[in-house]
């Protein structure tokens, strides 16, 4: 089954979303920033990158351009609670840089997993 | 003045001679040495007026040797006309025995032209008798100098007190005005200065006894400084003024009167209010928005476990519908937390010009249907076709918003409702840039405001209201979206008369109807069409460019949403519930993205209760014009 890291700071979220996510069997790492993010990503294990954009040390903008970098096949969503996605936002800047879908917070689990089911295929 | 000794010649030959004969020559020689070093012109003139005497002053100033002069006459030597016009009559005055003075320009070789004031004495013989004239030539042209110079400057100070903007005022020790200038009568708004002379400048104190207290600190400090003072104008308005005064005693101590300086603040008071009034609603803003942020995370986890448990439970089990209700109150939070980003985003909103009269009228048009008996909604188009940029559905969220808090103060009495719309020009004093102007005044006759609640209604969860209604997040998010397109709200309102809210936004004119349309961008279909808001987000979609049709479920509307690249089905209308249409939707095979704008309860219902995955994208009431775009781009990006 396909591996999923979720990068969120906010440790209750990122476990729900860990959760989630193994319920519906994927592999999932975690990291709390973007920092560890870097450190734990493994090219050959994580096929996609669900990420919180507001962070402290490596924020999440960080983490999708050095992602593409180092593994340009690697699909990013990208989540944040700043607001709904409008031009301006962290989540459309997000977008250009290549996140295949953006969440704004307060979202549903089954959203999430439905969109990283439908990214993955 | 001696008198000559003139009875035996009757005609001195010099002053000096006039001693009497006990005196010595070396008095005669001292006297006239004194007369000859005078720095005045003197002169002995006799009855035939002619000159029996002339000091060494006089032949200097006349560059003229004595002989030249004396034993003439004055007419030969100033002239017949000058001597007969301004000569004689002095010096005929002079021989009835007055003393005569007066001034006048003379011409010296000299000195040229300078001015003099000129004594005429009568010299009396022993009988008392006038027999000759002394005249006296004082040069005063310097004085005369100092004196035009004095007159200069005091016409100068004059002009400048009544074109100061500064208000100079006396008053007497009871406060009774005795002196105002113009700039005075210009901060009260009189013209003339005879309505403010006799009234007591107490009469011009909010407080009159705050004026007491002011007199009696001039009268014992002798001078006081009074700032940012609450006083009345002529017609009663209230200005804002500083005043400097001080006492003006007599020599021994005691005040005759007072004078003082007072300056208008009232603009820049009004300016520094409302500039800090818009300072701390960005900081309210920026910590809402920080809050609001952080609170976003925490239902995301909310809904997360709320939703995880609910696939482990039986529909029918309490604790489903416990966790259900858990779900329905994060969504209520939800909409909470993104009021406050409304009112604190400065992402900037898509903007496109917008027929304000359009905006009015779908406002009046939702409303009318639910007006409670004794209101009425009227509509005053002074300026119809005013113009401007905004995003329709952002105004029109303003503009219900505020005639729903209008409706809501006029509950319990009944009353009317005025949305006027015109157009005003703003000078560069203000706050807002120079320029013309759209004006939306919404004035109802409802219950009212005080001063304070006034100045506060625009803060996040402040409520005006009964308690328990609403979030008082509405007018925070309506100053919100208003500050975003460069305009401004003003609010005025008396206790128990009503609420007057203006709205000023930059007018582009009819101008911008010019602007050719974007190409088309994609074909959307809206479901249900009907309603204000529906039409709202239509008329903004096909003014941003894309084709529009709309439609209610009727008739052929399923082959026609076939057509369509997007689909939006909203959950205004009450008879066709929205999760009906998806359902059509999906129970008809139409495969067309489907972009959901609802309360969170209507898509949570059709989210989890319908085929997931029908709806790829959906937006909270109420969704801006470029949340719609951005959705709308996303979804035609993802299909193509």
């Amino acid at each position: 089954m396909a591996g999923v890291m979720v990068v969120e700071d906010d440790p209750s979220l990122r476990e729900m979303l860990r959760e989630a996510l193994e319920k519906r069997r994927y592999t999932v790492i975690t990291a709390c920033d973007g920092r560890e993010a870097l450190a734990k990503f493994r090219p050959s294990v994580i096929d996609l990158v669900i990420t919180d954009l507001l962070m402290p040390e490596e924020d999440g903008l960080m983490v999708i351009m050095k992602i593409k970098e180092i593994k340009p096949s690697t699909k990013l969503i990208a989540i944040s609670g700043g607001g709904k996605a409008g031009p301006g936002s962290y989540l459309l800047i997000a977008h250009k840089l290549g996140a295949d879908h953006v969440f704004s917070k307060p979202f549903l689990p089954s959203e999430l997993v439905q969109k990283v089911k439908e990214i993955l295929g | 003045m001696p008198h000559p000794d003139s009875g035996k010649t009757n005609r001195p030959e010099s002053v000096a001679k006039r001693s009497k004969s006990s005196r010595t020559d070396r008095d005669l020689f001292f006297a006239e040495q004194i007369i000859d070093s005078s720095r005045s012109m003197i002169t002995i003139i006799n009855r035939d007026y002619v000159y029996e005497k002339v000091n060494r002053t006089f032949c200097l100033n006349h560059n003229r040797e004595a002989e030249s002069v004396v034993g003439r006459k004055l007419e030969e030597v100033w002239g017949r006309d000058n001597f007969n016009k301004n000569i004689k009559g002095n010096i005929d005055h002079c021989f009835t025995g007055r003393v005569v003075f007066y001034q006048a320009f003379f011409e010296t070789p000299a000195w040229g032209r300078r001015y003099y004031e000129v004594v005429l004495r009568p010299v009396r013989n022993d009988r008392e008798e006038v027999t000759h004239v002394l005249a006296e030539t004082f040069d005063i042209t310097e004085i005369k100098l100092k004196e035009q110079a004095a007159s200069e400057i005091e016409w100068e100070f004059r002009n400048l007190e009544s074109n100061l903007p500064i208000g100079f005022f006396r008053f007497d020790n009871d406060g009774v005005m005795l002196h105002v200038n113009k700039a005075f009568l210009r901060i009260i708004g009189v013209e003339n200065e005879n309505e403010v002379i006799g009234r007591s400048m107490r009469e011009f104190y909010k407080d009159p006894e705050l004026f007491d207290i002011h007199l009696s600190k001039l009268h014992s400090e002798g001078i006081a400084s009074f700032g940012r003072l609450e006083l009345k104008a002529y017609d009663g308005t209230m200005i804002i003024c500083r005043i400097n005064a001080f006492t003006v005693r007599d020599g021994s101590g005691n005040p005759i009167y007072i004078d003082g300086a007072m300056e208008d603040f009232t603009r820049e008071a009004d300016l520094e209010k409302r500039l800090l009034q818009a300072q701390k609603l960005d900081t309210i803003g920026m910590l809402a928005g920080g809050i609001a942020h952080d609170f976003n995370t925490i239902l995301t986890t909310i809904y997360g476990y709320s939703e995880l448990s609910l696939e482990t439970l039986d529909k029918s089990s309490e604790a489903y519908n416990n966790i259900w209700r858990i779900l329905q109150a994060a969504g209520r939070a939800r909409s909470l937390t993104n009021q406050i980003l409304a009112f604190s985003r400065h992402a900037g909103q898509e903007r496109i010009s917008v027929r304000v009269r359009d905006i009015i009228s779908e406002t009046t048009g939702s409303l009318k249907p639910v007006l409670p008996p004794g209101i009425d909604v009227i509509e005053v188009l002074v300026s119809p076709d005013l113009m401007v940029s905004a995003d329709p559905t952002q105004l029109y969220r303003v503009f219900i918003n505020l005639a729903r808090n209008a409706i809501q103060a006029m509950e319990d009495k009944g009353g009317k409702l005025t949305i006027t719309l015109d157009s005003r020009h703003c000078d560069k004093q203000g706050r807002l840039p120079e320029g013309e102007y759209a004006l939306i005044r919404f004035a109802d006759t409802g219950k009212g405001m005080d001063e304070k609640t006034a100045g506060r209604i625009f803060e996040p969860f402040f409520t005006a209201g009964k308690q328990g209604k609403g979030t008082g997040l509405g007018l925070s998010v309506v100053y919100g979206i208003i500050s975003e397109i460069d305009g401004d709200i003003n609010v005025s309102s008396k206790a128990d008369e009503g609420t007057v809210i203006d709205i000023l936004i930059p007018a582009t004119g009819a101008l911008a109807e010019a602007i050719p349309a974007k190409a088309s961008r994609a074909e959307v279909m809206i479901i249900p069409g009907s309603d204000s808001e529906s039409r709202l987000i239509a008329m903004a979609l096909s003014a941003s460019g894309y084709g529009v049709s709309s439609s209610d479920p009727s008739g052929d509307w399923i082959s026609e949403a076939g057509r369509a690249e997007v689909i939006i089905v909203t959950d205004n209308s009450p008879s066709l519930p929205a999760a009906d249409i998806i359902y059509s939707l999906a129970h008809h095979g139409v495969e067309r993205p489907v972009l959901m704008i609802s309360d969170f309860d209507v898509w949570l219902a059709a989210e989890k209760e319908l085929t997931s995955g029908l709806i790829k994208s959906n937006l909270f009431k109420p969704a801006s014009l470029k949340e719609i775009i951005y959705s709308i781009d996303g979804m035609i990006n993802k299909t193509s």
